[in-house]
């Protein structure tokens, strides 16, 4: 039995970094709208939406990081996440349909990966645990695949 | 055709063995035709109208050839490329024209054999099978048509071959001659199916009426007279009582429709347990005759809506595995009506060792109270609020506030959980109760979610994740913080760590859902 743990702190960076994409995005159209079709409330909009992706992006990644921490317990694992709404997720390991790992662009710029797992559920279809060493993220997913073979043959 | 007839040669010769199949009913290529017309339909009658020009005759001839005529040629080489056989260890459907596609499905695979006669296929006395399988996302394997007798037969054997290769049901094989009658639907039961079905459907069918209604000369009449200022020339001219007539129009329509859809949809409904299956069958114009294998069986809802609870009738609906995309995600009506004294009888025949009598459901945290009546107040003051500053009358306000008041009542008090022994219950609902009967060793996860306002009440959500019923999932709604952890604990605990079957799916399917 483990007690619970968090997530690597640089998954604040990765989570900054993809608002401000975000952000970016939004500006790049946003503006291209505004000129293209020649609407100028588009530019307010806009600059609201940039302003709130900027906020969230200073705000937001501290607070889900500290929300953030996953355990994996005798019998099962256990996700604890939210800001806003606030969820715990129980998954027992014989109901683990597979476990994958997962890089995106931002993540493996960072040396993170994340742990994906898939049950048959429908709410808990694909619970990912992001923001995790890609070392300790593979060791996560052979422990969690192993352990989820040692459950029922599903 | 001899060409066709070659390239079916050397498929075959390529195959495992060197059986041929069978064919289906030659009255096949009908069918397929009719399918290749409606997939063309739309682009062939654009090409006769541009062609014909305004004489009906041409346009009518000009869609026959480019369409009508290649269909039925299609239909044909389809027909004759088609075959099937039922092997020892598997169903084998080779099919297609340029594309061959060899299908092997093994019976332990197969989640429901559906027999289906649509009214021209009753007429010809043939019927389509339709294989489902669990991770499919679409039907496996759908031989469209077969001989009735021959259907039943092919039905038949593939149950009994998956019953005899299944570990879940070893004696099943055996039992399967004999079949346990459930329940059986007279067209009195169907009337009041109808009558009482879909509350919502017909009250936005009202709304939606009086909008097409409302839309253009009455709003207009309307528009001019408010713009007078005098409300009261509206009432005296009479447009409300015309609206009602209106409402009252449409809500009969609805109504009839609803039960004339119950009439001819679950004509002669009949359930049946055999073996270890459930098999239903209904239907006045076409026939559907489907089975549920008890071992997919994820979850039971027990719909009791407004209008059906004062008559103390119910609904029944299953949930199974691996069945997304179809009939409101993976969710199909087990029993259309029945009496609320015979439920838990029928349920008995799906979960045998379920005392549903003897469950005692927890209420919800009496906190719960004080958010629902919050709730019910906002609705009031948004509504009946903007009601009363619309008339200029407090009517709206004082009619809905012990409406508001009911229903938030009515909200805490339908709401209830409980594991009992080796089932999960909950329920909720006001305008549709719903309880969930979920076996315990179907629970998929358990996941407490708690919103911003829940946390400033100590309260949170228990969602129980079940492999079938897609979005909607059972809900222990508004628990306290510490019994909503404690709650979604029990259900984690999997006592199955020996033996019983979860769900059988692959990979894909997970990720599908």
């Amino acid at each position: 039995m483990t007690g619970a743990e968090m997530l690597d702190p640089r998954v604040k960076a990765v989570w900054r970094l993809s608002y401000l994409v975000r952000a970016g995005v939004v500006a790049v159209l946003g503006s291209a709208v505004a000129v293209i079709a020649d609407l100028p409330p588009a530019i307010w909009v806009t600059l609201a939406l940039v302003l709130a992706y900027g906020a969230a992006a200073f705000v937001a990644p501290g607070m889900s990081y500290r929300r953030w921490s996953y355990a994996v317990r005798e019998q099962d694992l256990v996700l604890r996440r939210g800001v806003l709404v606030r969820s715990t997720s129980i998954v027992p390991f014989s109901r683990i349909q597979h476990v994958d790992t997962q890089r995106g662009p931002i993540e493996r710029a960072f040396g993170l990966s994340s742990v994906v797992v898939y049950t048959a559920g429908a709410v808990g279809a694909a619970l990912v645990v992001p923001g995790l060493d890609a070392a300790r993220a593979d060791v996560l997913r052979d422990r969690l695949a192993a352990l989820g073979a040692a459950g029922e043959p599903v | 055709m001899s060409c066709a007839t070659g390239s079916l040669r050397s498929a075959r010769q390529a195959s495992r063995s060197d059986m041929p199949g069978e064919r289906l009913h030659p009255a096949s290529f009908l069918f397929i035709a009719a399918r290749v017309v409606r997939t063309f339909l739309i682009p062939a009658a654009v090409a006769g109208v541009s062609g014909g020009g305004g004489d009906p005759a041409l346009v009518l001839r000009i869609i026959v050839l480019v369409l009508g005529v290649p269909a039925l040629v299609w239909g044909f080489v389809e027909y004759l490329l088609f075959r099937f056989r039922l092997d020892d260890d598997a169903l084998v459907v080779d099919s297609g024209v340029l594309r061959r596609q060899r299908r092997v499905v093994r019976p332990q695979r197969i989640q429901n054999v559906e027999l289906r006669q649509r009214a021209l296929q009753r007429l010809l006395g043939v019927a389509e099978v339709r294989v489902e399988t669990a991770g499919a996302g679409e039907t496996e394997v759908v031989l469209a048509v077969l001989r009735r007798a021959d259907a039943d037969a092919l039905r038949v054997q593939l149950l009994s071959r998956r019953a005899a290769l299944s570990a879940a049901a070893p004696a099943a094989a055996d039992a399967d001659r004999h079949a346990d009658r459930l329940v059986r639907l007279g067209s009195r039961d169907l009337l009041r199916a109808g009558a009482t079905a879909n509350e919502a459907g017909l009250i936005a069918a009202a709304i939606a009426g009086v909008l097409q209604f409302v839309d253009e000369p009455v709003a207009g009449a309307i528009v001019r007279l408010l713009s007078d200022g005098a409300l009261e020339r509206v009432l005296a001219v009479g447009a409300w009582i015309v609206i009602a007539l209106g409402v009252a129009a449409v809500i009969a329509v609805g109504w009839l429709i609803s039960i004339v859809g119950a009439l001819v949809g679950y004509h002669a409904f009949t359930l049946e347990r055999v073996g270890a299956d459930l098999r239903k069958e209904h239907g006045l114009l076409g026939r559907v005759s489907s089975t549920i294998p008890l071992a997919r069986v994820q979850a039971i809802r027990v719909e009791e809506s407004l209008l059906r609870r004062p008559l103390g009738l119910a609904a029944l609906k299953v949930s199974t595995a691996g069945r997304p995309g179809r009939e409101s995600r993976g969710s199909t009506m087990l029993v259309p009506i029945t009496r609320r004294e015979q439920v838990p009888q029928l349920l008995a025949a799906v979960f045998p060792d379920l005392r549903l009598g003897e469950v005692q459901l927890r209420p919800a945290h009496p906190r719960a109270q004080r958010k629902l009546y919050v709730r019910g107040a906002l609705y009031l003051a948004l509504l009946g609020g903007g009601a009363t500053l619309w008339l200029g009358s407090m009517w709206p306000l004082l009619v809905g506030a012990p409406v508001a008041a009911w229903a938030a009542r009515a909200a805490y008090r339908a709401r209830g959980y409980a594991r009992a022994g080796a089932y999960v219950v909950t329920r909720a609902g006001v305008l549709n109760r719903v309880t969930w009967i979920v076996p315990a060793r179907r629970v998929q996860g358990a996941h407490v979610t708690q919103s911003p306002i829940q946390r400033y009440q100590r309260l949170a959500s228990v969602i129980v994740d079940t492999a079938g019923g897609g979005r909607q999932q059972p809900v222990a709604l508004d628990l306290g913080r510490a019994d909503a952890h404690a709650w979604a604990e029990q259900l984690a605990e999997t006592q199955d760590a020996r033996g019983a079957a979860g769900v059988l799916l692959p990979p894909e399917t997970a990720r599908d859902q």
